[in-house]
């Protein structure tokens, strides 16, 4: 929903409450997160205390680097929906508080579980006064202290044992003092990578309590490999991600106990023994911190304006530098807009209209609904289900993430079955058999020997997609390879020349051709609804979370295969822009003849551009322009439009087009809706049309051919970049206009 | 303490074990369980985890190998083909130890192989009441509650993390078999979050500081409770000792367990 939306119904909203429930309504601002990469403070209302409740007007809230950049960033094992306020440990004073709550009167000092907020209601049980002597810096920590307090309790430590920590954090530095008072024989430290000390004996290099702070997966090997017989490994952060298995050797002959310290797995009404309350545990942290013998961190602290959070969690993000205790300090803001009780007058005029968002608003004068849709399907397929008689025996290799969408197509296709699910990580096809059904094996040797395998369908990083292709050709099996069809255009090239030696179908999986509205689109250009096409303009910027190239959007198989050009064969280009090349070339027919293309990479790890700007000049005169990136924050602008003489298509949201003259979908010199539709149903229409196919029911639904010429013309916008120099694209020898299908 | 050296080797058909004394009086193997560790291979990764010498006397004494595979010899509280498989059920016993046991506690034991029947016996004799399942979602194994303590024995992908699943919030999952080094794992997702605990628990014990009186007091009862339990002789093996020339057999299951008793 957008902003200005959202504001007004929460302002509307928040009085209905407040005159349901006779209370008031504060005013403050609130660090929010909406996406992935972007941050931002904006005003919040909240009504004042109910029943058990405190409002709090915060001074500083502390930062937990680890947590807050795993959210920001969305790192794997982050659950979160978006919009979303970070922070969950601050000290503010006491403003009023609900019916039945005793222990606190406004104006007391209190710390607790307080959001990155001015102003925050929040339960009396999260909440415990701050001790006289305790400074607000140290008290805004207590939640922190709390979790270190409660990781260390859970590992059982005893007087004489020898502890490690890893991680070098603000969270690692604060477990590590927390541990020191339980009376260890020696507490050691250790950041990333730093296993055993070189130093140590090997004695010295085995620890009973092994804390991990880490949040790094792979640090439990670095446990296993220093713990004692029968040490205690506890873990205290929250891991990112899948963790590979314990080493053998050492570690695997050792009876070791792994033990997990989540902060919210504490006992919530009463402490227990091993089990104590927020409440307890934080007096214990607010006693330790009086008395002198707990010092949580080193000086000096980051003080952060909370409207530079955005500034502040970008550098979190990148992780430089180092990010080590550091608080919002909300006293820097100006009074009326820290918490005040609230006005009438609704939030409208907070923001300013987006005046991008009025410009399109105008462009689109009125839009009328258009029902019509296209069937480019098979004229052969079977009458009721658009599909061939006959059911293809389909072999996956790679079961990651892009196969369980096309798993789904297969499946809602209903004309074909999957019988092998294939991945050199067993795990991985395990659970895409468990899903989809099909045998399970870490080769594709058995399905090329299976007779009731018709069609290998290829969902591996791109450097397989080539001698994959060949072996499964050479068997006598049809292909489908998920886009783009290899790393470059020899290895292109390669495929189709197998394939034709085979007489099989190869296809590449360009989805958007299904989609309702580019094959609408198609139909008004073929129709000359826009007339002699003069431009295009194309862009796609999105944000690509650190993780995602590490695993991809779900995280589902870990890999860096992204990263490197030597096995992606490029980055945002190549990934994401082939899906637009094809989708233009589709549409409108026309040949790539020169192209100027500018490429560097921002943000992305690897070798890999994540920024690319290309300006084409197509046969018969057309000027298409095309920027794309995977390092916006906040991400989401895409646009996508042709023109020519008579009218325009835009295939952004919604999708619509304008055309001077008489057409199919709509009146002449009006803007009219396109039918549209989802991914998932373009995916299942594809495989069908692949299905028909291969039966001999229909032509090959992406021709190998028009997948070369799109990475022909990647292939020329690499050069271009390299070269700092327009390019003319090479004439492949079979170019779109020219198709001859392979079979 | 007596200690002795034994090391064994493996074809498809025969098992040769050689062994010597270090210290003590010279004596007879008498049996001795053994472990593939890829049990379709049994040319590869053979071990032995406990073996049963008889002394002259007749006295029987047990030990495991440690790292070196030096065996270091205890008085047998039973008889032979007893005292060869008590070295992994101790090692059960001593991790239920470290862990602390809470009498009554439901323990949900994953597998049917040799090391889950064993896992349940010791599970019962330290006051758990066990339940054994051998496939996810079995009907025994009690899916409509999660039990306090999970004994993971099978070392099959996925298992690990579904024994997780099947354990309570704060409870227990141990793993044998060596299930933890052979499987990735989200421990975020199925531990940390869970506040759980998960122990490795190597097949043949490895001592903490105090706990050599714990075996000494401890193994009679251990023996009583695992009378009677061996690996399923699916496939027999013959075997020959070296160098006092004896012959004997082995019987072997699936899993890669295997029991070689002595003739004569």
């Amino acid at each position: 929903m957008p902003l200005q939306k959202r504001l007004i119904l929460e302002w509307g909203i928040a009085r209905l409450r407040a005159a349901a429930k006779r209370r008031g309504v504060w005013r403050g601002v609130r660090v929010v997160c909406h996406a992935s990469g972007w941050v931002r403070l904006e005003p919040v209302e909240i009504l004042g205390p109910g029943p058990g409740d405190v409002l709090v007007r915060s001074r500083f809230s502390a930062v937990s680097p680890g947590t807050e950049r795993a959210l920001y960033s969305r790192l794997p094992n982050t659950h979160v929906s978006h919009p979303y306020t970070p922070g969950y440990s601050a000290i503010g004073t006491v403003i009023e508080v609900g019916p039945g709550v005793t222990p606190f009167r406004p104006g007391d000092r209190v710390a607790g579980q307080i959001p990155h907020m001015s102003v925050a209601n929040v339960r009396a049980d999260r909440l415990i006064p701050v001790t006289t002597n305790v400074g607000d810096i140290e008290a805004a920590f207590v939640t922190l202290g709390v979790i270190a307090l409660q990781g260390v309790r859970k590992a059982g430590l005893r007087f004489g044992d020898r502890v490690a920590v890893l991680g070098r954090g603000v969270l690692g530095i604060l477990t590590s003092r927390v541990a020191s008072l339980a009376g260890p024989a020696t507490v050691s430290i250790r950041g990333r990578g730093e296993g055993p000390g070189k130093s140590d004996t090997p004695a010295e290099a085995l620890h009973e309590i092994i804390l991990d702070v880490s949040g790094n997966p792979d640090a439990l090997a670095d446990a296993a490999r220093m713990a004692a017989p029968g040490a205690r490994i506890v873990l205290i952060g929250s891991s990112r991600g899948v963790s590979p298995p314990l080493p053998q050797g050492n570690a695997g002959a050792m009876p070791i106990e792994i033990r997990g310290a989540h902060a919210q797995m504490r006992a919530d009404k009463e402490s227990l023994p091993g089990r104590w309350t927020f409440r307890d545990e934080a007096g214990l942290y607010m006693d330790w911190v009086s008395e002198g013998r707990l010092v949580p961190f080193d000086l000096p602290v980051e003080r952060i304006d909370p409207r530079e959070a955005w500034r502040f969690y970008r550098r979190l993000g990148r992780g430089e530098p180092p990010v080590r205790a550091a608080v919002f300090d909300w006293d820097r803001l100006p009074d009326d807009l820290r918490s005040r009780t609230t006005t009438f007058r609704p939030p409208v005029s907070v923001f300013r209209t987006d005046p991008q968002r009025e410009r399109q608003t105008a462009r689109i004068p009125r839009l009328a609904r258009s029902g019509r849709q296209r069937n480019a399907r098979g004229a052969t397929m079977h009458p009721k289900t658009n599909g061939p008689s006959r059911r293809l025996g389909i072999a996956f290799v790679g079961c990651g993430e892009i196969a369980l969408r096309n798993a789904q197509a297969v499946a809602d296709a209903g004309v074909a079955e999957i019988r092998w699910a294939i991945d050199t990580s067993e795990d991985l096809a395990r659970d895409f058999a468990g899903r989809w059904g099909g045998r399970v094996a870490s080769g594709i040797a058995s399905a090329l020997d299976d007779p009731q395998v018709d069609s290998i369908f290829i969902c591996t990083p791109h450097h397989l997609h080539a001698p994959l292709c060949l072996q499964a050709v050479a068997a006598g099996k049809h292909v489908l390879v998920e886009k783009p069809i290899a790393r470059d255009a020899p290895e292109a090239a390669t495929m189709i020349e197998g394939a034709r030696a085979a007489g099989v179908v190869l296809s590449t999986c360009y989805p958007m051709r299904y989609l309702p509205e580019v094959l609408a689109a198609k139909g008004l250009v073929r129709e000359g609804a826009v007339g002699r096409i003069h431009g295009a303009k194309i862009a796609e910027h999105i944000y690509r979370e650190i993780s995602y190239w590490f695993g991809g959007s779900s995280g589902r198989s870990r890999s860096s295969w992204r990263t490197r050009r030597e096995t992606s064969g490029g980055g945002v280009l190549l990934m994401n822009l082939c899906h637009h090349l094809d989708a233009l070339l589709f549409i409108t027919g026309l040949r790539p003849d020169r192209i100027y293309c500018e490429s560097d990479r921002f943000a992305a790890p690897g070798d890999v551009e994540d920024l690319v700007a290309l300006t084409i000049r197509m046969t018969g005169g057309a000027i298409v322009s095309m920027d794309a990136s995977t390092c916006a924050p906040g991400g989401g602008h895409r646009v996508f439009e042709i023109w020519g003489a008579d009218g325009q298509i835009a295939l952004d949201e919604p999708p619509r087009f304008l055309s001077l003259r008489r057409n199919a979908l709509g009146s002449p010199n009006e803007w009219s809706h396109l039918p549209r539709g989802a991914e998932r149903g373009a995916r299942r229409d594809f495989v069908r049309a692949f299905a028909a196919a291969v039966l001999g029911a229909a032509a090959n639904p992406v021709p190998p051919e028009e997948s070369l010429a799109v990475q022909l013309l990647i292939d020329a916008a690499y050069r271009s970049a390299e070269r700092q120099a327009p390019l003319s694209i090479p004439t492949a020898p079979e170019w779109p206009a020219d198709v001859v299908p392979n079979r | 303490m007596w200690s002795r050296i034994a090391e064994i080797t493996s074809t498809r058909d025969v098992v040769r074990i050689r062994h010597e004394w270090i210290s003590g009086p010279e004596c007879r193997l008498r049996a001795a369980l053994v472990r593939w560790e890829e049990p379709e291979d049994p040319t590869r990764r053979v071990a032995l985890v406990g073996v049963a010498w008889e002394a002259p006397g007749g006295a029987i004494s047990w030990g495991w190998p440690d790292v070196a595979g030096r065996f270091e010899l205890r008085t047998g509280p039973d008889r032979p083909e007893v005292c060869s498989v008590l070295p992994p059920a101790l090692s059960l016993a001593l991790a239920f130890r470290r862990g602390g046991v809470e009498l009554g506690e439901r323990a949900l034991i994953l597998g049917d192989g040799f090391l889950a029947r064993l896992a349940c016996a010791v599970a019962s004799a330290v006051g758990y009441r066990v339940v054994q399942t051998s496939e996810p979602g079995g009907q025994d194994a009690g899916d409509s509650m999660r039990a306090d303590v999970v004994i993971e024995t099978t070392a099959v992908p996925n298992r690990l993390e579904w024994a997780t699943t099947r354990c309570r919030d704060w409870g227990r999952v141990y793993s044998l078999g060596g299930g933890l080094t052979s499987v990735p794992l989200n421990y975020y997702a199925h531990v940390h979050r869970r506040a759980l605990t998960l122990t490795q628990v190597p097949d043949r014990p490895v001592l903490c500081a105090g706990e050599e009186e714990i075996v000494t007091r401890g193994t009679a009862r251990l023996a009583d409770a695992v009378r009677g339990i061996r690996p399923e002789g699916v496939e027999i093996l013959d075997a020959q000792m070296f160098p006092d020339g004896s012959s004997g057999r082995l019987e072997r299951e699936r899993s890669g367990w295997g029991l070689l008793l002595v003739e004569g």
